[in-house]
């Protein structure tokens, strides 16, 4: 079956998606760009262009670059809206019947024609990507449009050559690829500020529907009237040092917008930003350089009027919906301006709740029609759900640390295993203490289960291999299995129910972890510190037993010394202390050691003969924990 | 009562023996399926790494393409008759900027946009126009930006002032 394509055809952009493998995805046009410009033109050679190719001669054939379609589509000659556009259109719009018509090249089009032409470039790429035929859409329109918007979107979609299987709701689609179909009994807003217009509507979620209970907007409110505060203000800034005036300059004010624009964009995660755009003009005195320093609260300060301007919409709709702002249990945002961090703000605080961001605002729409499509195909029908572990599970290691063997969020059935080592000379039973939870520190985990894990041969700390095994299969029970690889003694424990908490408990366990993620930190830095104490205070003892008379007196003397100053603050807090004693040991070892190498490399150069090294007298590896990872296993 | 079934209880094993098979087989065809799917993600996983490796190339591009744009921009408002330590100097860091176009040609990248050519949306972004009787209709007259291509993909079309006979 062929796949049905969902798009988002926009006033400004319009943007397409397929649902692959039960998930939604934009496809990218034949540009390569994940939106297309709403846009058609005819060229002098009478060719037609849609989408960048029309964008981008635009400024030299205003007259047969036609834009903002959507405007036009279902209205009639007599309508308000078409009198407005007829004015500020440089194109020319003439009457049809009781419609209208749009003049580009020597010809009339319906803005059913035109709108076809971008939907036939959508499937044309659609399908030159996807390397198969597609027939069949789903296209979205605003909440408000009404029959005859509705039929003639519905018409331009069968002159592209689609079967259109659904016109849905622009709101609507944005609530499904949140996947808030589901949320039955829910009042949810979406709040939409696009390139050009704002729409807010409410959204009724039930059984089997979701109705469109109240829309509201301003049709002449965007993204575009903020980046023109910011070229104003840019203009004003200039102009009031160095006194010129750059709107009069075509290229200049190019430059200036893309300026705006990007420093608009930047502004969504830097705190500021440098408009830089060097040699921008000259004068008798030479050239002039636009350099200025915007930050994210004089931008604020600048937009801050147009932020509040979309409160009266979203109050007025809650009003024609008959609803307080506190019923409203989601807020969807929609459009690329809603990445602006003041509008989110404003919005967060007029509710009293985060609205959802974190789908692609200029893609939801699109993605909410493929994910329409889906349901329509039956895609999502056969899907095999997949578990996750909700919290991390692992060990306790030297220290009192936790050592994360499974993390959190991994799909399950899923298995991993490490390798771990004694601590002490010739330990000869480990305890391994299964935990879960987020914290770094092992006390402040649930307790899973424990065990012994007995008859580990004899021998120097950091030797033996002891393989822990954790296994969580498809119901969510948890096997761990620990292997002594000397002796091949294995232990098992099984634990039930490792998945199966409470959404508040992992809320609560996450949160903590959150919480205490600063202190932890220091213990487990602590527990580290400590930890390579004890391992450079061993390897240094071992080493002076090993040197024999191969060491002065002397030099003996110089490492023990330091070996009973590191003892001596190895258990405080003091890390500064303990890493400065620790490195002093190093220093004083290190040069035994060299000494002991010379004179070993002595020894055999006399008499080459002798063989290898022993084993044993090579420096242990302060790594005694993990000493190797395996690959991570899943679904085994 | 013999050992042998009755008709009624050889149908009821048979009945349970298809069930089961057809279970069997469903598990089969899910776990070939998931096998399957497995694979096709490795392939995707590969293909996407390499679309992201052009990505950031691209990314990166972006970035330098202002920074030539602007010494382009400083080239074309040269004074005349610079002090010979000034031209010097100012040699030098024309030199610096001929090492960043190096840098673009190692990544890949290509230029275009030439005074003359004729204007193409493909390649080029209209940025204004003018008439000159003599030239034709839609030469360029002027590359205010030139345009790069990472193989044949347009990073940044050239932004040109065209020749509007009409």
């Amino acid at each position: 079956m062929s796949k049905i394509l969902g798009i988002d055809l926009g006033t400004t952009n319009s943007c397409m998606s397929i649902i692959e493998g039960g998930q939604p995805k934009v496809l990218e046009n034949k540009e390569g760009a994940r939106t297309t410009p709403s846009m058609v033109a005819m060229n002098k050679a009478g060719e037609r262009l849609v989408g960048l190719p029309a964008k981008r001669q635009a400024v030299t054939n205003p007259m047969n670059t036609l834009f903002s379609i959507k405007r036009l589509i279902g209205r009639r000659w007599a309508d308000k809206e078409v009198k407005r556009d007829q004015e500020v259109m440089p194109y020319e719009i003439v009457q049809k019947g009781d419609g209208v018509a749009i003049k580009m090249g020597d010809k009339e089009y319906t803005p059913e024609e035109i709108s076809a032409m971008i939907l036939q470039k959508l499937k044309a790429d659609a399908e030159e990507k996807l390397g198969e035929k597609i027939d069949e859409a789903i296209i979205t329109v605003p909440a408000y449009f009404d029959d005859a918007q509705r039929n003639a979107t519905k018409t331009a979609g069968e002159i592209a050559g689609f079967k259109v299987r659904r016109i849905i709701n622009e709101p609507t689609a944005a609530a499904l690829a949140y996947g808030f179909d589901k949320k039955i009994g829910q009042q949810i807003m979406v709040y939409d500020l696009g390139g050009g217009t704002f729409d807010v509507s409410v959204l009724d979620v039930s059984e089997d529907t979701v109705e469109v209970k109240s829309t509201n907007g301003d049709t002449h409110l965007g993204g575009d009237d903020f980046d023109r505060v910011i070229i104003d203000w840019i203009l004003k800034e200039f102009k009031a040092q160095e006194g010129i005036d750059l709107g009069n300059d075509s290229l200049a004010l190019q430059r200036v917008k893309d300026a705006a624009e990007r420093a608009k964009i930047e502004l969504s995660t830097a705190t500021q930003t440098e408009v830089n755009q060097p040699f921008i003009t000259s004068d008798a005195n030479g050239p002039k350089h636009l350099v200025l320093t915007l930050t994210r609260s004089k931008l604020e300060e600048l937009v801050h009027d147009l932020v509040q301007k979309t409160l009266e919409p979203v109050k007025a709709a809650l009003k024609d919906a008959g609803l307080e702002k506190g019923q409203i249990e989601e807020i969807v945002m929609v459009g690329g301006m809603t990445r602006m961090p003041l509008v989110q703000k404003v919005v967060e605080e007029f509710f009293g709740k985060k609205p959802n961001v974190t789908v692609n605002p200029d893609e939801v729409v699109a993605m909410g029609a493929s994910v329409q499509a889906g349901v329509l195909q039956g895609e999502v029908k056969d899907v095999l759900l997949l578990d996750v572990t909700p919290l991390s599970v692992g060990i306790e290691t030297l220290g009192g640390v936790m050592t994360k063997l499974i993390e959190r969020n991994t799909t399950i059935p899923a298995s991993k295993s490490q390798i771990f080592s004694t601590a002490a000379d010739n330990q000869n039973t480990v305890e391994i203490h299964v935990l879960q939870g987020e914290r770094e520190i092992a006390g402040g985990n649930k307790t899973l289960g424990r065990f012994i894990l007995s008859g580990i041969p004899m021998a120097p700390r950091g030797v033996p291999q002891i393989e822990v095994k954790f296994d969580i299969d498809a119901n969510g029970i948890l096997h761990v299995t620990g292997t002594d690889k000397g002796s091949g003694t294995t232990q098992t424990i099984t634990i039930q129910g490792s998945t199966g908490l409470s959404d508040e408990e992992v809320e609560r366990m996450k949160r903590e972890a959150e919480e205490h993620a600063e202190e932890d930190a220091k213990a487990k830095e602590k527990a580290e510190h400590q930890n390579l104490a004890d391992t450079m205070i061993y390897t240094s003892e071992k080493m002076l037993k090993d040197a024999g008379d191969k060491i002065t007196d002397e030099e003996r003397k110089s490492v023990e010394e330091k070996i009973e100053a590191l003892k001596a603050v190895k258990d405080t807090d003091d890390h500064e202390a303990i890493k400065k004693a620790a490195d002093e040991l190093s220093t004083s070892a290190q040069a035994v050691g060299a000494k002991m190498y010379e004179a070993q490399d002595k020894a055999n150069a006399e008499a080459s003969a002798e063989g290898e090294e022993k084993k044993e007298d090579e420096p242990i590896d302060a790594e005694f924990e993990e000493k190797k990872e395996e690959d991570e296993k899943k679904g085994e | 009562m013999t050992e042998e079934e009755t008709p009624q209880e050889e149908e009821t094993r048979d009945e349970t023996e298809t069930a089961s098979c057809e279970k069997c087989a469903e598990y089969l065809g899910g776990w070939k399926r998931a096998l399957a799917d497995y694979d096709n993600l490795q392939k995707d996983l590969a293909r996407e790494r390499s679309e992201l490796r052009l990505r950031a190339k691209e990314d990166v591009a972006h970035q330098l393409i202002v920074v030539l744009d602007n010494f382009d921009q400083a080239a074309k408002f040269q004074p005349e008759g610079l002090a010979k330590d000034v031209e010097t100097w100012l040699m030098g860091l024309m030199h610096v900027r001929n090492q960043l176009e190096g840098v673009m040609q190692d990544l890949g990248l290509v230029s275009y946009g030439a005074i003359g050519e004729t204007f193409d949306v493909h390649l080029h972004d209209a940025g204004g126009e003018r008439t000159e009787e003599d030239k034709e209709d839609q030469e360029i007259l002027e590359v205010a930006q030139r345009g790069w291509k990472l193989g044949e993909k347009i990073v940044r079309p050239a932004k040109v002032i065209i020749n509007n006979k009409n």
